[in-house]
């Protein structure tokens, strides 16, 4: 399809999710998005996260099952797991509207490799849509901690910190969590296993950062919206200019093509006439003899 | 003859003389009446010969000034047509004095179809106003009636249907920003 009809779809798109966040009643708890790429493990940190230990609420498997937000209200948020990015379009727009909704995003990453030229982007995404303010929302999640080798995330994750400030500006709050060793210490009811899982420290975080944002968390709310809502309006105005500029390119040979026509014409009705009147004065002369 | 008798010849004689004198000078003789009506005439032949001159000069100069006119209008034409990039007729030899000039005084807008197309391609730029696309249309429609309507090429119906997609993006996009302007 057309890549200019394909821009003006996901601005609509923009455009629906929007209207509906406008008309939609939030709840008053803070939201707390997990984001990131396809198995990163979001789903299953926020069982963990929900203390679904034993019963997941949020699907996980081999494939990828999360495909529209999911989302759970606990005492003090609510958690909102989003489909994994860089699959499919439709996921990754029910992951943007994940984001577009929450007051605190989980930015999940698994290691042993670095952030990707993708998720950089998405990362670059992240503060297009938090601005300054991402600062205080992000937070960034290192999964997986049970498939670190040789003490290889700690390096790994020095390497990450670098990428991200790098693209950010700054350097989020990091936690390293393995959602299986959390539930091998439920099930072994070993509570050094899962304070080593990093989930409890993550739970405590989540709960501070909760508890701070509450009171100014509608007016954060309007302020997103109508900060969208501004960058929406002015993407519908370049859009409307690119057109326009379109239809000058495609006229201006046309346009050329007439005025020299006009000028030309006008010489030749010019010229007419002047015979013409040349003859005119002929005849009556002729008329009166 | 006695000698009374002889003058008195001679007194009659010399004043018959005297009276013929006198009346060979006077206009109103019957043989001066003839001379100057001959002069008149010759007068008004020769005001009229001047003046079937004058008509005859008049409409030559008139018919050299229509010709020099269709020659004029002919070749302009030709130039004018050269710069659409149209294969355009040469203007007919058919046409008399009286079309040339209803077909150039015409108040009519090109309807053919190369008409069309440039009607819609010249209004959908805001930077062509749009007495000036009904001025091309009207000198198109001049050009056509004394030449042939002129057909629309690939290029003018490749830009029109392009022009038609971006103006319906257009649209969509206005419609999108009406919405997101009433979302306070």
């Amino acid at each position: 399809m057309d890549q200019a009809v394909l821009y003006i779809d996901a601005l609509e798109a923009e455009c629906k999710r929007l209207q509906l966040q406008h008309t939609e009643v939030s709840p008053l708890k803070p939201r707390i998005a997990a984001w990131g790429l396809v198995k990163a493990g979001k789903s299953s940190l926020l069982n963990m996260l929900s203390g679904h230990v034993h019963q997941e609420y949020f699907a996980t498997g081999a494939v990828r099952t999360t495909r529209i937000n999911q989302q759970l209200e606990l005492e003090h948020y609510v958690l909102v797991d989003t489909p994994g990015l860089g699959i499919e379009q439709s996921d990754s727009q029910q992951a943007m509207e994940g984001l577009d909704i929450a007051d605190i995003v989980l930015f999940v990453h698994a290691p042993p490799g670095e952030l990707d030229e993708e998720q950089v982007n998405l990362l670059l995404k992240l503060r297009d849509v938090h601005g300054d303010a991402l600062e205080q929302r992000l937070v960034l999640v290192f999964s997986l901690l049970d498939l670190d080798q040789n003490d290889a995330m700690a390096q790994v994750r020095e390497r990450i910190e670098g990428q991200v400030l790098r693209c950010l500006g700054f350097q989020p709050t990091c936690f390293e969590v393995s959602s299986r060793r959390y539930q091998r210490g439920v099930e072994l009811g070993r509570e050094g296993m899962k304070a080593k899982s990093g989930i409890p420290s993550l739970v405590l975080h989540l709960d501070q950062m909760s508890s701070e944002k509450a009171p100014s968390l509608a007016a954060a709310r309007q302020q997103r919206l109508m900060q969208r809502r501004e960058e929406l309006s002015a993407a519908l105005d370049q859009a409307i200019e690119r057109e326009q500029v379109v239809i000058q390119t495609l006229c201006e040979p046309y346009t050329h093509t007439a005025t020299v026509f006009i000028e030309l014409m006008s010489s030749v009705q010019s010229s007419f006439s002047a015979k013409t009147a040349e003859i005119r004065t002929a005849r009556e002369k002729l008329n009166s003899l | 003859m006695p000698l009374p008798w002889l003058i008195g010849a001679v007194a009659v004689a010399a004043v018959t003389a005297i009276v013929k004198a006198v009346s060979d000078d006077s206009p109103s003789s019957s043989s001066s009446t003839s001379s100057s009506s001959g002069d008149a005439e010759r007068r008004k032949q020769e005001l009229a010969a001047k003046r079937e001159r004058e008509q005859q000069g008049l409409k030559d100069r008139i018919s050299n000034l229509e010709k020099d006119r269709r020659e004029q209008l002919k070749t302009q034409l030709n130039s004018a047509a050269q710069t659409l990039g149209q294969p355009v007729k040469a203007m007919g030899p058919a046409k008399t004095a009286t079309q040339l000039e209803q077909a150039v005084a015409s108040t009519q807008s090109s309807g053919s179809a190369y008409g069309d197309a440039m009607k819609i391609i010249l209004r959908a730029d805001s930077a062509f106003s749009a007495v000036r696309s009904k001025r091309f249309l009207l000198q198109l429609n001049m050009l056509e009636v004394l030449t042939a309507p002129l057909a629309a090429r690939q290029a003018e119906q490749q830009a029109q249907d392009q022009l038609q997609q971006s103006a319906a993006r257009i649209k969509r996009l206005q419609k999108l920003k009406n919405t997101v302007e009433q979302l306070v």
